[in-house]
């Protein structure tokens, strides 16, 4: 029994991916209730005019792309479906844009919505706070001239109703958080709070008891809960994306979670019974 | 919600252009008032007055130990200061650590294993480490090899320090900076190849992280008091009272805010919201 | 003046910033960007200086035949031929994406998805009913794994309003309080730097 508690970790990372190959396969999806802070995420952007320009704060590396992929997936397939538009930036995280552009082309060329009119890639350009507070003020100087494929941005028509990231001209501001500079270090304090637009959130999973207080104080406007949220997010726009296929997961990871939890405590229990034992403690000793 | 956004939109086109920027009226005064804090307390430690002492850090204690642990071991000492750049504010905390961790392995004749994310904080890296191996007296025993610039890219530098913690096998690990997702990954790695292990990160979402991972942990603004405990200079120690007096200035307001509320205040409590 | 001249270019740039984002007049000047752009050229600096030191300890692996030098080659190739093909045919390039899109997105990704096995590990290794602490350590991390999952509110009706009530009540309280103190610990490190007390940082001998 003391055995239990002493498995090698390998033993424990083979069962996770037994695990997840057999939902991978098998695929359950269990209903989801959804949250109210899901469904003020959704209600947030439908309620913001048709033809507002919603700014995607591309904060986030490769690594991230399965946590807060989905979330920019389905933030445009609302957007798109009511005549939203979406521009992505970031002058911190230099892979983001990238990642977060070539997800939004997908669902663009889904819902046959053009580049350069109903969104745009801005591209990754360096310098931080002092680039976004630039961007304020005049974003073509701030995006260097230049999409992120470098084409003039005079050619798109959507950048005559976005010649700055101020007030008049955003509707709101979905930013992703997956790490530092992330919505609460940057996307707020550098632009939401000083423009006074709406902030919306996508963190990954273990940012967002830390961002709840964000949301308590209105400082985030809405937020989505991690992966939860994301598949919440989707169940509520009627389709299933990366996020509905990894609660399947999630629900292993859980319920595995929880077994080892019981094997360890099992194996610890018995272990101090044996050390408890006299004649025991001396021979290990 | 419409509503909400006419109403902000109209408030931010009412706004003259004053002095400050709008939105940092409330950020600059807390920085000034926290500002003469600092340089009252700092003035009381210049002019010689008693300021109360740094408690007792458990994980700041032991740093000698572990790399004395290793020491006996025979094996080398690995320390991450994570993955930021040297404007962050945990990497600064963390470069007198290092300094002082690099010094104590000197002394030691242990081997220290220093791997970064960040070119700057690598270049910086070098020059605190050399200087601390001169310092102590062994000049001769400072390897460039052992100071590694891995890659600026978060899982890429994560994979690196797995390669490292396998192939070294490190008998002590300290972790000391700003980390993120991949705190648990090097922690775990770090158990797995029986590494005592000392950690210290400001961010929040990664302390449970720290605390269930690590044989010793600093949870959050501890770190920062650490080059103060290190040195015992009474100038950095100045500081560290200042900060826990605003602690209490702004606990108090939070009080006062709770009690505006319930004592139904609705002026006073609305004056601290919009603040 | 090996210490003086740094911290005299360090406090004078770092009042400039600091000005300029405060006072609306400095701020319309557009004097901190073109501190910005000088961090923007001392970054591509720092980062060829890092490729020097990459190179360096890589072909010496190689040279002297070390433990699993094959790696090192394959690392040089990889590093110089992504940047060659970065700088001769830009970043936007379809082949750029390609590689980028096909090796680094899943590689960082696999590395990521990591995490999930190394947080089992862990919870395996550390959560054992040793006190009073960490059984509600461990109770409330229960609580709020399962009700996050869909399978909570399957096993137990509105375990995930349980899970929600944690998170954004106790947890997100005790995190107010953390964070409270690390915003603070923060003005006081970028203060003591201002003042010139803290200079560890420019070489760490305190």
């Amino acid at each position: 029994m003391a055995k239990l508690g002493r498995m090698h970790a390998r033993w424990v990372w083979l069962g996770m991916a037994v695990l997840l190959v057999w939902v991978a396969l098998k695929p359950v999806t269990l209903p989801m209730r959804i949250s109210p802070a899901t469904q003020h995420f959704y209600d947030v952007i439908a309620g913001l005019p048709k033809g507002s320009i919603i700014l995607v704060g591309a904060s986030m590396g490769p690594g991230e792309l399965s946590s807060v992929g989905p979330m920019v997936t389905a933030v445009a397939h609302q957007a798109f479906s009511r005549g939203l538009r979406l521009a992505v930036f970031d002058p911190n995280w230099d892979q983001g844009p990238t990642i977060v552009g070539n997800l939004i082309a997908q669902v663009a060329a889904q819902m046959g919505k053009k580049y350069g009119v109903d969104w745009i890639n801005l591209g990754f350009k360096a310098g931080g706070a002092a680039t976004l507070e630039l961007a304020e003020r005049n974003l073509s100087q701030a995006a260097r001239g230049v999409d992120a494929n470098g084409a003039p941005l005079s050619s798109f028509p959507i950048m005559k109703d976005l010649p700055a990231l101020d007030h008049a001209h955003l509707g709101a501001v979905f930013a992703l958080s997956v790490g530092s500079p992330g919505a609460p270090d940057f996307w707020l304090p550098y632009l939401t709070q000083r423009i006074n637009v709406p902030l919306l959130v996508g963190p990954i999973d273990s940012y967002v008891p830390n961002y709840e207080p964000f949301v308590a104080s209105g400082q985030f406007a809405a937020m989505l809960d991690g992966s939860r949220g994301a598949a919440q997010y989707e169940s509520l726009l009627h389709y299933q994306g990366g996020a509905t296929q990894a609660a399947d997961g999630q629900t292993m990871a859980a319920l595995y979670a929880v077994l080892l939890i019981v094997l360890g405590n099992l194996g610890y229990f018995a272990e101090r019974r044996l050390r408890a034992r006299p004649g025991r403690r001396e021979a290990r000793a | 919600m419409a509503s909400w956004i006419a109403a902000t939109k109209a408030a931010a086109t009412k706004a003259p252009a004053g002095l400050l920027l709008s939105g940092s009226a409330v950020s600059f005064v807390a920085i000034a008032v926290f500002g003469i804090l600092v340089w009252l307390m700092v003035s009381r430690a210049r002019s010689g007055q008693a300021l109360r002492p740094i408690r007792r850090l458990t994980a700041l204690d032991a740093i000698d130990e572990v790399i004395g642990r290793s020491t006996e071991m025979g094996q080398p000492v690995h320390y991450t200061m994570g993955l930021q750049g040297i404007t962050d504010s945990g990497t600064i905390a963390s470069l007198p650590v290092l300094g002082y961790v690099a010094g104590q392995c000197a002394r030691y004749d242990t081997r220290l294993i220093q791997t970064s994310n960040d070119p700057i904080v690598y270049a910086l890296v070098c020059e605190i480490i050399q200087q601390a191996y001169l310092e102590a007296g062994r000049p001769e025993a400072y390897n460039p090899d052992d100071v590694r610039f891995l890659t600026q890219t978060q899982f890429a530098y994560t994979a690196g320090v797995f390669e490292v913690l396998q192939r070294e096998r490190p008998g002590a690990q300290v972790l000391f900076g700003d980390f993120f997702g991949e705190a648990l990954m090097i922690i775990e790695a770090g158990a797995a190849v029986g590494a005592v292990q000392i950690g210290a990160t400001q961010d929040v979402q990664q302390v449970p992280f720290f605390v269930a991972g690590c044989d010793y942990y600093l949870i959050g603004e501890e770190m920062y008091a650490a080059s103060a405990y290190l040195s015992h200079d009474p100038l950095l120690t100045g500081t560290i009272v200042a900060e826990d007096l605003y602690k209490f200035l702004i606990f108090a307001l939070i009080v006062a805010g709770v009690l505006a509320v319930n004592l139904g205040l609705p002026g006073f409590a609305t004056f601290l919201k919009n603040v | 003046m090996r210490k003086e001249g740094p911290l005299i270019v360090m406090v004078g740039a770092a009042l400039v910033v600091v000005i300029a984002h405060y006072i609306t007049a400095i701020n319309r000047t557009g004097f901190s960007t073109s501190f910005d752009n000088w961090v923007s050229v001392t970054m591509a600096v720092a980062v060829g200086l890092g490729l020097v030191g990459m190179t360096q300890v890589h072909m010496g692996n190689v040279v002297k035949r070390r433990a699993g030098f094959g790696y090192s080659i394959l690392f040089l190739i990889v590093m110089y031929g992504f940047a060659l093909l970065g700088l001769i045919t830009g970043t936007g390039a379809p082949a750029f994406n390609w590689l980028f899109q096909n090796l680094d997105v899943p590689l960082g990704s696999t590395v990521f998805a990591l995490l999930a096995f190394q947080t089992l590990s862990a919870i395996y290794r550390t959560f054992r009913f040793r006190s009073f602490e960490v059984a509600v350590f461990i109770l409330a991390g229960v609580a709020v794994l399962v009700g996050s999952a869909p399978i909570g509110d399957f096993l137990i009706p509105h375990w995930s309003s349980l899970s929600s009530w944690l998170l954004s009540v106790p947890v997100s309280s005790g995190f107010r309080a953390v964070a409270l103190g690390v915003y603070l610990g923060s003005f006081g490190v970028a203060l003591r730097i201002l003042l010139g007390l803290e200079r560890g940082h420019l070489t760490g001998a305190r």
